[in-house]
């Protein structure tokens, strides 16, 4: 009786408080200062005040809508992937004799872990969805057309580093279906004429996907695709800037 | 109180609400991450035994017998038919102390901090001796800890 008394006093003193306007300043005052510390002593050297208000204040054209916002759902599950595949990292073993067992140690003894590998297949899978969006959305809008063009072509090129990505990463856990996948894949380059036998020589590393194989895609997997889409994304975003986004149809 | 707007109202509750659910993604993604990478019994293996027992014929006179107590190195030292137990992380930087037996003394190759065979210091850099275990013979077996 007596705590839910005080409870009623009090949150009718927050409340007055609230009303006053008192608090909301005060918890203002209190980040400022929280953060002043360290912001003040940057804001003095590099000037973020004016950099931060030409990046966050930027007007949004009025026709901007739910669907302008999948090529950020797909940055955003790019970030997702990279933390969480950092983690994985921390438990994965790349061997034929480990891989598998690897998997299914982070997946059932590792805390948190089927959190951060379902976090990681999921939002593999769901970003193929969304990086397709994206791209209906532009070409229904047209925005592919001079002189966005050049972005077009970076974001082909991003788009096929996401199925890479895929491709690349459904071996890793190395059980059966990874397995079989990676054989039929490899096999598609071969009915190219001429080099054809020698793509699929290369991707599998030998005449049957083996160790080879799974250490190269896991070098691609972790090392080379990641660096080359962070590349390609940066010359996405700076073009996206200079040239605006798209008008409305 | 009488200046704040309608439009000032909603900035600061959606800055606010924007701010709280920051703060509770990034702790309770903080908490699982280093739950996640924090060593558990079942992702660094399970922690040694507490009491070693092996057969006294495989300790020779002036020899060494490496054993693991408690998931550290230590080292059962027979000389002069009496037993001695020490622990073999050096108390300098925990490097693992070698037992030389024409010498009797048990000297860190890292720094060449030098132990007698009771764990003392006799040179180098070590601050501490080397901690001791109990060691004891029971029949024909060999007990410590």
């Amino acid at each position: 009786m007596k705590t839910t008394r005080s409870r009623k006093k009090k949150s009718g003193k927050l409340l007055a408080k609230i009303e006053k306007g008192a608090n909301v300043r005060g918890i203002i005052n209190w980040f400022t200062l929280a953060t002043g510390f360290l912001y003040g002593e940057l804001d003095d050297r590099l000037d973020l005040r004016s950099a931060l208000r030409k990046i966050l204040k930027k007007p949004v054209p009025k026709h901007i809508n739910f669907w302008f916002c999948f090529g950020g759902f797909t940055f955003l599950l790019f970030v997702v992937n990279i933390f969480t595949g950092i983690l994985l990292l921390m438990y994965y073993r790349p061997t034929v004799d480990q891989a598998y067992a690897s998997v299914v140690h982070i997946t059932n003894n590792v805390p948190f872990g089927w959190l951060v590998r379902g976090f990681h297949h999921w939002a593999a899978n769901v970003m193929v969805i969304t990086v397709l969006i994206h791209m209906l959305r532009i070409y229904i809008h047209g925005a592919y057309k001079h002189p966005r063009d050049m972005n077009w072509v970076v974001g082909i090129m991003l788009f096929l580093l996401v199925l890479t990505f895929g491709f690349t990463g459904y071996l890793l856990p190395w059980n059966q279906v990874s397995f079989w996948a990676t054989t039929i894949g490899a096999e598609i380059p071969g009915a190219f004429p001429f080099v054809g036998k020698h793509i699929t020589y290369l991707l599998k590393g030998g005449d049957s996907v083996g160790q080879l194989a799974l250490t190269r895609f896991f070098a691609f997997h972790v090392v080379i695709l990641p660096w080359i889409t962070v590349g390609l994304l940066s010359l996405h975003f700076l073009m996206v800037r200079r040239l605006g986004i798209s008008g409305p149809l | 109180m009488e200046d704040i707007t309608r439009r000032d109202l909603l900035h600061k509750t959606i800055n606010s609400l924007i701010g709280l659910w920051v703060a509770a993604t990034s702790v309770l993604s903080g908490y699982a991450g280093i739950r996640y990478i924090w060593p558990t019994e079942k992702t660094a293996g399970p922690p040694g035994e507490k009491k070693i027992s092996f057969p006294i014929v495989e300790l020779q006179e002036g020899g060494m017998k490496k054993i693991l107590i408690d998931g550290k190195p230590a080292g059962i030292i027979r000389h002069n038919s009496k037993l001695y137990g020490l622990s073999l992380i050096c108390t300098h930087l925990g490097c693992i102390v070698s037992w030389h037996p024409e010498e009797k003394r048990l000297i860190c190759p890292c720094h060449a901090g030098i132990y007698d065979i009771n764990g003392a210091v006799l040179g180098g850099p070590p601050p501490r001796p080397l901690p001791s275990y109990e060691v004891r013979e029971i029949g024909d077996k060999v007990v410590v800890g």
